[in-house]
């Protein structure tokens, strides 16, 4: 009997998954994302692209305020904007938490650790958390990397974390993120398109 | 002899769940815990103190292992607090009186574990696990709504 039932939810998973392909679909590695428009600290409207000649891509980073593994990962989030905006990948930085949930993530709190920390990147929210659906994120901090390809299109080519060491970015041997910029620079795929860690789950709305 | 090394095992338990710290547990020393070939079902849970919905629904494997007392359940806590912070998780299980089987997990690489512990684990806690016989016969990420729901879960599976 639980057979039957688990067949029968399978079915019906597959159809669900099916149907909602046309309309809620998640970008999957290799799709063409579209662009947005979110609230940025500063006040702005924004999307991902403002120099689309400059511009071969972005890193966009789900992060927040309040998580551990966010703030454990800030500087190095900071670290890549600073290294990576002159060739051309800047990040775009996302909150969708829902601020009820998790009030250290309002956009005000936003705002302020912005322009304490000096964030040299938007930090957008996100919050109809539409966006963070759109991309199938899950947990803060997750990295998507977006690259123009030859159609002037951009695509999702790397989804994961941006090291394998959350807690000492010493002792991580794997840099994920560059790893993947490395092998783009060199007009390859990244070897390594998808990875996990451990993360808060984003703080969906109830 | 089995049962000798599964009582210290349990002992061994009990006095970390009171220690003023937590052993570092490796993804070996983990399965050697959970896959064992016993009548036990192992529910073993992945939280972290400063995880606000795993917090939340902590009460639900306390009261569940009091009720289940009688049975062969085995409910573990697994931390993903950082590798130092073992006080720290001992000192909030001391605080909230909670006596469960507790070990904080500190293999590094977290690409490597999780796949090999679940590969439709997107990373998210909390998370929670079923093993039997040496198997694994359940998963869920994501929180539980209710003490029900986490009993439903278990019972689907025993």
């Amino acid at each position: 009997m639980k057979k039957i039932i688990g067949a029968v939810m399978l079915v019906v998973a597959a159809v669900c998954s099916s149907s909602a392909q046309k309309t809620t679909a998640t970008y999957k590695l290799g799709d063409i994302v579209s662009d947005f428009k979110l609230k940025n600290v500063d006040g702005t409207m924004r999307g991902l692209v403002t120099d689309a000649g400059r511009e071969k891509g972005y890193i966009v980073i789900f992060t927040c305020n309040h998580c551990p593994y966010a703030k454990a990962y800030e500087q190095r989030i900071m670290d890549l904007d600073k290294n990576f905006r002159q060739s051309g990948y800047p990040v775009v930085a996302i909150n969708s938490n829902d601020p009820k949930e998790a009030p250290e993530d309002s956009f005000e709190k936003m705002a302020e650790r912005a322009k304490e920390k000096n964030y040299t990147f938007p930090y957008l929210f996100d919050e109809s958390q539409a966006i963070a659906k759109k991309f199938g994120a899950v947990r803060t901090p997750q990295v998507f990397l977006l690259n123009r390809n030859k159609q002037g299109k951009l695509e999702l080519v790397y989804t994961g974390a941006i090291d394998n060491n959350w807690e000492d970015a010493a002792k991580a041997h794997r840099h994920y993120v560059e790893e993947a910029l490395t092998d783009l620079s060199e007009n390859l795929k990244p070897a390594t398109a998808e990875t996990k860690a451990i993360g808060c789950t984003i703080k969906w709305k109830k | 002899m089995r049962h000798l090394i599964f009582s210290i095992l349990v002992l061994s338990g009990i006095i970390r769940a009171e220690a003023q710290t937590l052993d570092n547990y490796t993804l070996q020393q983990f399965q050697n815990r959970v896959l064992q070939d016993n009548d036990t079902l192992y529910v073993v849970n992945f939280w972290a103190t400063w995880c606000s919905p795993c917090v939340k629904e902590l009460p639900y494997f306390i009261n569940l292992s009091s009720e289940m007392a009688q049975q062969p359940v085995k409910f573990i806590l697994m931390s993903l607090d950082a590798s130092g912070d073992g006080n720290k998780v001992a000192a909030f299980l001391n605080r909230k009186k909670i006596r469960l089987e507790t070990h904080l997990f500190t293999e590094a690489d977290p690409n490597v574990w999780i796949n090999a512990l679940e590969p439709s684990w997107q990373g998210s806690i909390p998370a929670t696990f079923l093993y039997h016989k040496g198997a694994k016969v359940s998963f869920q990420e994501g929180s539980f709504e209710s003490e029900k729901d986490l009993k439903t879960f278990i019972k689907n599976h025993k």
